[in-house]
């Protein structure tokens, strides 16, 4: 199974590949702005997408800091996967938690309500917390039974 | 009395006569237990009884009563609707006469006799004060009399010492200074209803709710929602207050087809008191809602209809001049029928300067938005008057922002003039009921639907009406925006009466847009945007990914320059082919093709129209190329305020706002030191700091707040959020000696006790608790700090570091700033104060994470080394005791790497720099990498160099070196490099761009003295003339940005030389800020 996940933050970005590598026999692809995603989700066979909700434009390098830094990133990108007509099965890892505590000004059961329009193929939502394993738990938990 | 009332039960309690003849507690003391029983229809009897106190009515007749607080209720109580119909039973004949009072006053209003307006009002005070006299009476002098009324306003406060008028005043104040420019009145009472409705406590909602429809007219708040049992919290108002505000939310909620009470009790109650004041407006909408119409109303209307408009005028003239309130409802076919007969607008009375108004709004004048201010300004002064709620009906109507079911509200609530409204103020369907018409109706009243000629039309509004009409019977989308496009490039107060919402509403719910007009879909948006500043964003990304796909490819620069671009392409290229918009074509790898991309288009469209705001936004676009790389390079890209946005998306609010604290501060600042007195000085001075607070309030809300282009934004998803918490906690994470939770609980450290299996038990689990410990008290230290890295807005000290909340000092700093600038230069001024204001933040966040979170942390790690130390005693163990020891070296480098997150890219302070080497690579690399794919290159021998240069030089050293580089590619001899040399010789630092020429029988001589003759002021023109990317233009950014810099050209081996020099002693001094 291919997985691809969208992550600017590369600290976090291991964590996830650590603990996907550790727990399931996945096909890791990563990719950190939202223009690397899309192309990353068109080129390959994507069974499933982890994606942060804010991510910058494009890679960030030693010479770009990425371009417009996109607050709801995640959402326009798997808006634009699904005008282009290709659905993958996607879940939401952010640090974001709760209301007017973030950029968005909401919380994540309102992003969570935002992400339903998505029907099916949005899978969930978790909170990430670098000192919490609960959202490695909630992580497999959402793998297993929506996934595999 | 108390005891005995106590001992009866509910369903005996009465109204004693013996009530009256005691004290008035015995009236308090039954008041509370009817209430408590909810025994309203005592309550009612007791608040009608004749015999019932003067003290417990609201009818004050002495000054120093008014305003006087009714004490039987003094909370939220639903039996006070009961209390209020008893009191309106009891004075029904002071009620009755004020009716007749505020007609009269209306009529006399309307034809402008300012002494019989007085006089009336003069009638009421003597029977009753109210707020309803007093703003007439503003109102009168205002308008009337064109007074100024600050005196009047100031004599209030003398007139009434126990009238609470601070705020109120404030209101009266601005709303008087509002002829001109109603919106900032408008925005101050919206902010506070808001206010009211994000508290999230149920009284002030509803509180806000009546206060909004005591003030508004239900277009300006759509969204209210009035309850009868909140109206208590206007209950030491007088009689006459109250009732108008319960007239306005019985008309609020029969406009919404509500019932009007909730409680079914009331409503019997509510129509006999009504009968007995002889309330016929309201009548109208509870009693008799098939009202035939008035036949005198019916005979001008037949006159209009036919097209006899001078019989009309004749009639309606008549009416005003009688004081006859059957004219309150004809403005429209009064206008209309002065337009058709060209008959002037007389001067002498205010009903015709009403309909003068009106005829420029319907016909688009050029003055069209001060008439709509203007007449609006008047519509709130007289908010509760007859003819006031029918202006603003036909104002609204018109309006673009009110869609199909907002006009049935606002027909419904015309129906409180009953038998004198019109026909077409009835219904809703009034045009298609009435198509019949049409064939008694002249052809410019739009006779033939097919006609299509704007000049057959004397009104030309109604040819635009009759228009979308058309287009939307014949389901012609494509069509109804394209002429809406095209009416608003030929005059943009045609927008007035697009039927916009219903546009956007279409265009969002297509569901296949193959046969829509893109561009034109886009240019309606743009347009919706702009006026309305709604968020599009998502339609317009959707619909312009369909269009490229049309287009069959993404580099619109190339596709539109091999056409001739009409004027829809260039607005579309303009508006909408923005950054924001390109970067999300997914055939763009980076940031700089999306920049270059915009930079080609505003190239393009420059060739075609040379305006200047596009010379100014190619500067800027250059200009985010450059922040964009030195936030990379110096790894401070973490804080950010995209403040071209907030100008391009916000400044015409900033000038209103500003315009609005020039208007307020003009009020009296001529006569403050000869007459006011030292506390009216304070108070002007207050006041003044209110409206600084309401543009630092926008200012917070979108420099600091904005969740699209905002500090917070970048805050809060680059800093924050896990983002902080990660860097330091990764450091003891890879030395393996933190360990994560769950529910709160540390889990084992299984590394050490895994690894030192050999190791007594007690011992390791002795460490791993010692580890826990660290585990939890590290992340406490880290989250506290994190905790702190927000934006503070109270007016109380925030401990979030951030603090933006509006202090004294800082009001009066905006104020300050505000009073010494004008509106060329007072935006950049306040921007600039922000700015400062950050990065004195960012200051002090470096300070608490260097200062505070990195000493504690260094702290613990100590303090465990030591207890592991005598946890294992003399048992080796020394890769743990390593493990902690790098700690400090690594908690120190992600410390300072942290830090250097806290700086700003952008400032216009002089305390940041950046290095002149970092800035050239910036320019080269951001041209060289555009260009690489076209087969040019750009040779760069680099040297080093320590100049520092401020921000504001390295914009202007890195737009120089792009446009000059651009040139060169684009205009020098193919497949040769353009060469960039840097040297340091003498103190003097010199940069070179040379290309080869491509005509090698040019006189250099004359090319060289040709262009150096334009090197004097006299040409700056040629900065617009050059379409901002000529050699003059970058000498003369250069030179403006500092002496240090000098420019020259030269031509030698065929070669075309730009040579910017850099004057080291003029950068000397300057430390590079951390």
């Amino acid at each position: 199974m291919k997985v691809l996940i969208i992550e600017d933050n590369p600290i976090k970005r291991d964590k996830i590949v650590d603990y996907l590598k550790s727990n399931f026999d996945f096909d890791i692809i990563d990719a950190s702005s939202f223009n690397s995603g899309y192309k990353a989700a068109i080129a390959n066979f994507i069974d499933f997408i982890i994606l942060d909700m804010s991510i910058p434009t494009f890679d960030r390098t030693e010479s770009s800091h990425g371009g417009r830094f996109r607050t709801t990133g995640g959402l326009d990108l798997i808006d634009k996967l699904k005008m282009k007509g290709v659905n993958i099965n996607f879940l939401v890892l952010t640090g974001y938690h709760e209301f007017g505590d973030s950029g968005l000004k909401k919380d994540i059961n309102t992003i969570n309500s935002d992400l339903l329009k998505f029907g099916d193929f949005y899978k969930g939502i978790i909170y990430f917390d670098s000192s919490d394993s609960g959202w490695e738990e909630k992580l497999g938990d959402l793998i297993n039974q929506e996934i595999l | 009395m108390l005891k005995k009332l106590l001992k009866t039960r509910p369903s005996k309690l009465k109204i004693e006569n013996s009530i009256f003849n005691g004290k008035n507690k015995n009236i308090d003391d039954l008041l509370k237990i009817l209430k408590f029983h909810k025994r309203n229809d005592l309550i009612f009897e007791l608040a009608s009884d004749s015999r019932l106190p003067s003290e417990y009515s609201n009818i004050y007749t002495r000054n120093e009563k008014f305003h006087i607080l009714n004490k039987p209720f003094t909370e939220s109580n639903t039996s006070y609707i009961y209390w209020l119909l008893g009191l309106l039973k009891k004075d029904s004949k002071i009620i009755k006469f004020f009716l007749k009072k505020q007609e009269e006053f209306s009529l006399f209003f309307l034809n402008s006799e300012h002494e019989k307006c007085f006089s009336v009002l003069d009638e009421m005070d003597s029977i009753c004060l109210s707020w309803w006299s007093i703003k007439n009476r503003l109102a009168t002098k205002t308008i009337l009399l064109d007074e100024i009324s600050d005196n009047y306003i100031d004599e209030l406060k003398k007139t009434y010492p126990h009238l609470n008028l601070s705020s109120v005043a404030n209101e009266f104040q601005i709303l008087t200074k509002s002829k001109n420019n109603i919106d900032y009145y408008l925005a101050l009472l919206l902010s506070r209803f808001n206010e009211y409705k994000k508290s999230g406590l149920e009284a002030a909602l509803h509180e806000g709710n009546i206060d909004s429809c005591n003030l508004l007219p239900i277009t300006f708040d759509l969204e209210r929602d009035t309850d009868f049992n909140f109206l208590q919290c206007f209950k030491e108002w007088s009689l006459v207050d109250n009732y108008l505000i319960l007239k306005s939310i019985v008309i609020d909620r029969y406009s919404r087809k509500k019932d009007i009470f909730t409680d079914k009790g009331v409503d019997k109650i509510f129509l006999s008191v009504l009968k007995e004041i002889g309330d016929v407006d309201c009548l109208n909408l509870i009693d008799n809602k098939n009202i035939d119409i008035d036949k005198e109303i019916e005979d001008i209307v037949k006159s209009y209809t036919i097209g006899n408009y001078i019989d009309a005028v004749k009639k309606i003239d008549f009416l005003v001049l009688n004081h006859n309130k059957k004219c309150f409802d004809l403005f429209e076919i009064y206008t209309k029928s002065k337009i058709y007969s060209k008959i002037g607008f007389e001067q002498n009375n205010l009903y015709n300067k009403v309909c003068e108004y009106y005829s420029k709004i319907l016909n688009l004048d050029d003055d069209s938005y001060h008439a709509k201010t203007y007449l609006y300004y008047l519509a709130l002064f007289t908010r509760h008057d007859q003819w006031s709620i029918s202006l603003i009906t036909h104002l609204s109507l018109d309006n673009s922002k009110i869609n199909n079911n907002t006009n049935e509200i606002l027909l419904r609530q015309n129906h409180i003039l009953g038998s004198i409204n019109t026909p077409k103020s009835r219904s809703i369907d009034f045009i298609e009921a009435n198509s019949n018409l049409s064939d008694s109706l002249p052809v410019y009243r739009g006779k033939d639907k097919n006609i299509s000629c704007s000049s057959d039309f004397t009104i030309y509004s109604d040819y635009l009406k009759l228009k979308f009409r058309l287009f939307d019977v014949n389901e012609q989308l494509n069509e109804l925006i394209e002429f809406c496009i095209d009416e608003y490039f030929k005059n943009k107060s045609s927008y007035n009466f697009f039927p916009i919402e219903d546009i956007y509403e279409k265009i969002k719910n297509i569901e296949d847009y193959s046969g829509i007009y893109k561009i034109e879909a886009l240019l309606i948006l743009d347009i919706y945007r702009t006026e309305t500043s709604g968020n599009v964003n998502d339609l317009v990304n959707k619909i312009f990914d369909l269009l490229l796909q049309e287009l069959g490819g993404y580099k619109l620069s190339e596709i539109f320059s091999k056409k001739i671009i009409n004027d829809k392409e260039f607005v579309f290229l303009k508006n909408i082919c923005t950054p924001i918009v390109l970067d999300s074509i997914v055939d763009f790898d980076s940031n700089d093709e999306v920049i270059n991309e915009r930079v080609s288009i505003i190239d393009l469209l420059l060739r075609n129209k040379n305006l200047p705001e596009l010379q100014i936004e190619r500067d800027r676009v250059l200009e985010s190329m450059l922040s964009e790389k030195l936030r990379a390079k110096i790894e401070s890209g973490k804080l950010y305020v995209d403040v071209q946005a907030i100008e391009s998306q916000k400044r015409s609010s900033y000038d209103q706002l500003f315009k609005n604290y020039q208007i307020a501060s003009s009020i009296k600042d001529n006569t403050l030191n000869t007459q006011l007195e030292l506390k009216e000085r304070k108070e002007y001075e207050n006041k003044k700091l209110l409206l600084s607070a309401n543009i630092y309030g926008s200012l917070v809300d979108d420099f600091a707040l904005n969740e699209e282009y905002g500090l917070d934004k970048y805050l809060s998803a680059e800093v924050r959020h896990q983002v902080f918490k990660s860097e330091i906690r990764v450091n003891f994470e890879k030395n393996n000696l933190i360990s994560q939770k769950i529910k709160d609980n540390y889990i084992t450290n299984t590394f050490w006790s895994k690894k030192y299996s050999y190791v007594s038990p007690d011992i390791l689990s002795e460490i791993n608790n010692r580890l826990n410990i660290f585990s939890r008290n590290i992340d406490d230290i880290i989250e506290r700090a994190n905790d702190r890295l927000r934006i503070g807005v109270t007016l109380d000290e925030s401990n979030y570091i951030f603090d933006f909340g509006p202090k004294e000092d800082i009001l009066s700093d905006i104020s300050h700033i505000l009073d010494n600038s004008n509106i060329e230069n007072y935006f950049d001024n306040l921007i600039d104060y922000m700015w400062s204001w950050a990065e004195r933040c960012a200051k002090k966040a470096q300070i608490v994470i260097n200062d505070e979170m990195l000493p504690q942390l260094i702290g613990e790690v100590s303090s465990v080394h030591s207890d592991i130390m005598r946890i294992k005693n003399v048992v080796p163990m020394q890769d743990l005791i390593s493990s902690i020891g790098a700690l400090n070296t690594d908690i120190k480098n992600a410390t300072e790497k942290i830090i250097n997150w806290f700086r700003f890219v952008g400032s216009k302070d002089d305390i940041s720099y950046e290095k002149i080497t970092v800035v050239i690579d910036a320019a080269i690399s951001s041209i060289a990498r555009i260009y690489s794919g076209r087969g040019k290159t750009i040779k760069f021998t680099p040297v080093q160099s320590d100049i520092l240069l401020s921000y504001q030089e390295s914009k202007s050293l890195f737009i120089s070196i792009f446009t000059a580089l651009e040139n060169s590619l684009k205009y020098g001899v193919d497949l040769e490099c353009v060469k960039v040399n840097l040297k340091n010789i003498d103190q003097i630092t010199s940069l070179e761009i040379i290309n080869k020429l491509n005509n090698s029988n040019l006189d250099a001589e004359n090319l060289i003295e040709s262009i150096k003759a334009k090197w004097v002021d006299e040409v700056k023109i040629l900065n617009i003339k050059e379409g901002g990317s000529g050699i003059y233009k970058i000498r003369d950014m250069l030179i403006s940005a500092s002496s240090g810099f000098c420019v020259d050209v030269c031509i030698e081996h065929e070669e075309f030389i730009l040579k910017i020099e850099i004057i080291n002693e003029s950068f000397n001094n300057r430390r590079q800020s951390n």
